[in-house]
């Protein structure tokens, strides 16, 4: 039996607009987890998220954030998360302290505790010698940076971050990871979406590949590896195979021995 | 039609695409073009058949009326001509592509600096035409004459707002030369509508005399004055229409000639700007002694706005535009008000309704963060209440003013006009508390083409209060005094 609570716990969750988005998910995310969401582009992970995040309301299905119910109670929900889009949005005029004083004010923090963790955020991410500068002129790593220290500063219990390295140079990027393995490690549950699949590889403990709306797949690197077939393949070549065969095996798309091995990836979601 | 590949001609067809492509969609648009497109009409055709049945204007009023409409055309024009020049330094767009393209950049800037110019006149032009085509129809063929005027006058105010931008560009540097640049182009727009009562008051003026010298009414209402030359020998023939268009052609292809690579060379600059904090940001900085986490959440929210608008000088020039609409109702006014109540400050009413929806758009709809704000613990009504607050800061000492300076002379009249004015700001502003997609601050300028009604909307709630205003003061014993 599994006594390790669970952050998130979704079921069956779908929304369509045009057409299916998300198309009857189930994911469950223990606390402490750093769990990577991957997938093609338009497989339904950001709008997946969102939904999770109270950004936007699903046609059916059911969200538990830490046992709240986030379409019952999207307020209390709310205060346990926080939430990364893929593009910095952040408000040119005002300043990263000004920014970060209005994130905490949103989350209803006290004051001091608001102070220490703005400031002990800054130093981590190098800020702090610009907190008194707007935001119009950071480059688009310090916005992001700007943008993960307002996520961080109210000490969220879910972090969802939707592909927070994309566009980063390599010396921000590290500074991000870095962080983010820190607040993992310390009992922060994250949730990312990432292109970079070396980023997925090194950082997550646990994956799911999600396509046209459904998971495809789900459980460790090792885990992926064994559905697949592809004993001490990159993430890159699993995740290939599990998306899309054809790309994964150009010179023999229809490999007998690779079918043999590896069970249907729709119906493979791997409880770990 | 088939153009050749980087040809001006195929530039132009680039230029006329985005431009068209930039407004708003769908076949209700299209309509309303076409619908706007009759109504001037209709109101031509009314104006010509009243004029027509009036006496023949005076040869001197003729003229002073054409210098008047010409010079305020102009100053409009140039108003129009010096944003898009300095959309064109700021807004990055294609510009960069098409620098970065093998094609020569002369070309490029002529293009754009042309498509400048047939926009400017186009869009004028569709508010005038309509009028000189029913005046031509029902009277003097030489109307027609419009359509020769409006490219001329096009042509002289596009020369004149690329020189005027890259002059800024030189004097203030590529930082300040955008906002500096919507100042100016309001102020020249303030010029138009003042040009445009330039016969009600010189006719004042030489009613009541002593506001305008003698000897300076005598030359400028005389009919061989050199002041309405030009517009005599318009009138005059049809040649010379002719020559003014292919002069200012001429002024135009000699100015785009002449800086086209300079303004090139501040279109680059400008796009270098965003990087480096500015040296206002580093002295905030020195300034600073740390972080400073205090307040509710309502105030933090109110705090935020605030700083949002006072900070975009940008857009405040924009709100302050708007303003500038309430200038010939103000001349009329002034001109009402000599005598009994001070009319005047009941434009008040007015410019309170008008800048609060104004900034209610900017703070309600125009957010820059909104998934911040979606992802927060906070009840939508509790931040559009802040929201609201924050808009309606700004127009509080406006909408007391009237109560504070007619205590002495109009106390219930001044009393009335507060009243108003603040309800005509609080409904204005509450208009945009309606569910409405996000929109974005560089937005403001075109947010009422997505809903033209909207407008009208906004203008109806003012009226009200206006009307209720009058009806109050009406109906007091001693008219409000």
């Amino acid at each position: 039996m599994n006594l390790i609570p669970l952050a998130l716990a979704v079921r069956d969750l779908r929304k369509s607009f045009s057409r299916p988005a998300v198309a009857g998910i189930d994911l469950s995310i223990r606390a402490g987890e750093f769990y990577g969401l991957l997938g093609p582009n338009g497989a339904g992970k950001t709008t997946t998220l969102r939904m999770v995040a109270g950004l936007l309301e699903p046609d059916s299905g059911s969200i538990e954030v830490f046992g709240v119910d986030v379409r019952r109670d999207p307020m209390a929900a709310k205060q346990l998360i926080a939430w990364l889009p893929d593009e910095p949005l952040l408000y040119d005029k005002l300043t990263v302290s000004e920014y970060l004083e209005f994130v905490a004010g949103l989350w209803q923090m006290q004051p001091e505790r608001a102070q220490r963790n703005a400031r002990s955020l800054l130093e981590r991410l190098q800020l702090w010698p610009h907190r008194d500068e707007r935001c119009e002129g950071f480059s688009r790593g310090m916005k992001q940076k700007a943008v993960l220290a307002g996520a961080l500063i109210h000490e969220p219990r879910l972090l969802i971050l939707d592909e927070p390295l994309t566009g980063l140079d390599a010396a921000i990027a590290r500074q991000v990871k870095d962080l983010l393995l820190e607040r993992a490690r310390g009992g922060c549950t994250i949730i990312l979406t990432t292109h970079i699949l070396e980023v997925a590889e090194r950082l997550v403990d646990r994956i799911g590949i999600i396509q046209s709306g459904k998971l495809v797949a789900e459980g460790t690197l090792e885990e992926l590896r064994t559905t697949a077939g592809r004993s001490g393949g990159s993430l890159e070549e699993v995740f290939l195979h599990l998306v899309d065969p054809a790309a994964a095996d150009p010179a023999d798309p229809a490999d007998p021995a690779a079918v043999d091995s590896a069970p249907s990836p729709s119906t493979q979601a791997l409880s770990p | 039609m088939k153009l050749a590949i980087g040809s001006m001609p195929w530039l132009l067809r680039h230029e006329a695409r985005l431009y068209w492509r930039g407004r708003p969609k769908g076949i209700g648009s299209h309509a309303m073009l076409i619908v706007m497109l009759l109504v001037l009409h209709l109101l031509g055709l009314l104006l010509a058949w009243t004029a027509g049945r009036a006496p023949t204007l005076a040869a001197n009023l003729l003229a002073v009326s054409l210098t008047s409409a010409a010079v305020g055309l102009l100053l409009l024009m140039i108003s129009r001509s010096l944003v898009s020049a300095v959309q064109v330094l700021y807004t990055r767009g294609d510009f960069d592509l098409l620098l970065a393209s093998p094609l020569p950049a002369r070309r490029i800037i002529a293009a754009r600096a042309t498509f400048i110019a047939l926009s400017v006149s186009v869009e004028v032009g569709f508010f005038v035409w309509p009028f000189a085509n029913m005046f031509a129809l029902l009277g003097d063929p030489a109307w027609l004459k419009a359509y020769l005027l409006l490219p001329t006058l096009g042509l002289l105010a596009t020369s004149l707002g690329l020189l005027l931008a890259l002059l800024l560009f030189a004097i203030f540097g590529p930082r300040r030369t955008r906002v500096i640049g919507q100042v100016l182009s309001a102020l020249i727009a303030v010029g138009f509508t003042l040009a445009l009562q330039i016969p009600h008051l010189l006719a004042d003026a030489s009613r009541r005399g002593g506001l305008v010298p003698a000897s300076w009414q005598a030359t400028a209402l005389a009919l061989d004055g050199p002041l309405f030359a030009p517009a005599r020998l318009w009138l005059a023939g049809n040649a010379l229409p002719l020559v003014m268009l292919l002069v200012a052609g001429c002024l135009f292809a000699l100015t785009v000639g002449r800086f086209g690579e300079r303004f090139m060379t501040a279109a680059i600059a400008s796009g270098s700007i965003a990087a480096p904090a500015s040296a206002a940001g580093q002295l905030r900085r020195a300034a600073s002694s740390g972080l400073r986490f205090t307040g509710t959440r309502r105030r933090i929210l109110v705090r935020k706005e605030l700083r949002l608008i006072s900070r975009d000088p940008w857009l405040l020039t924009q709100v302050l535009q708007q303003c500038v609409a309430v200038l010939p109702l103000g001349v009329f006014a002034w001109r009402k008000s000599q005598h009994g109540l001070p009319l005047i400050w009941g434009l008040s009413i007015y410019l309170c309704g008008l800048l609060a929806g104004a900034l209610a758009w900017i703070t309600l709809v125009a957010e820059d963060a909104p998934e911040i704000l979606a992802s927060a613990p906070i009840g939508r009504n509790e931040f559009v209440r802040a929201k609201l607050e924050a808009a309606l800061w700004p127009i509080l000492p406006l909408a007391i003013l009237p109560a504070v300076a007619l205590i002495g002379s109009h106390p219930w009249f001044g009393l009335c006009l507060s009243f108003c004015a603040a309800g005509s700001a609080l409904s204005c502003a509450l208009l945009n508390v309606r569910d409405q997609p996000t929109a974005r601050r560089q937005d403001f300028r075109t947010r009422q083409r997505a809903n033209p009604l909207r407008g009208l909307l906004d203008l109806g709630v003012i009226v009200a209060w206006s009307l209720l205003c009058w009806a109050m003061v009406w109906f007091a014993p001693g008219h409000g005094r």
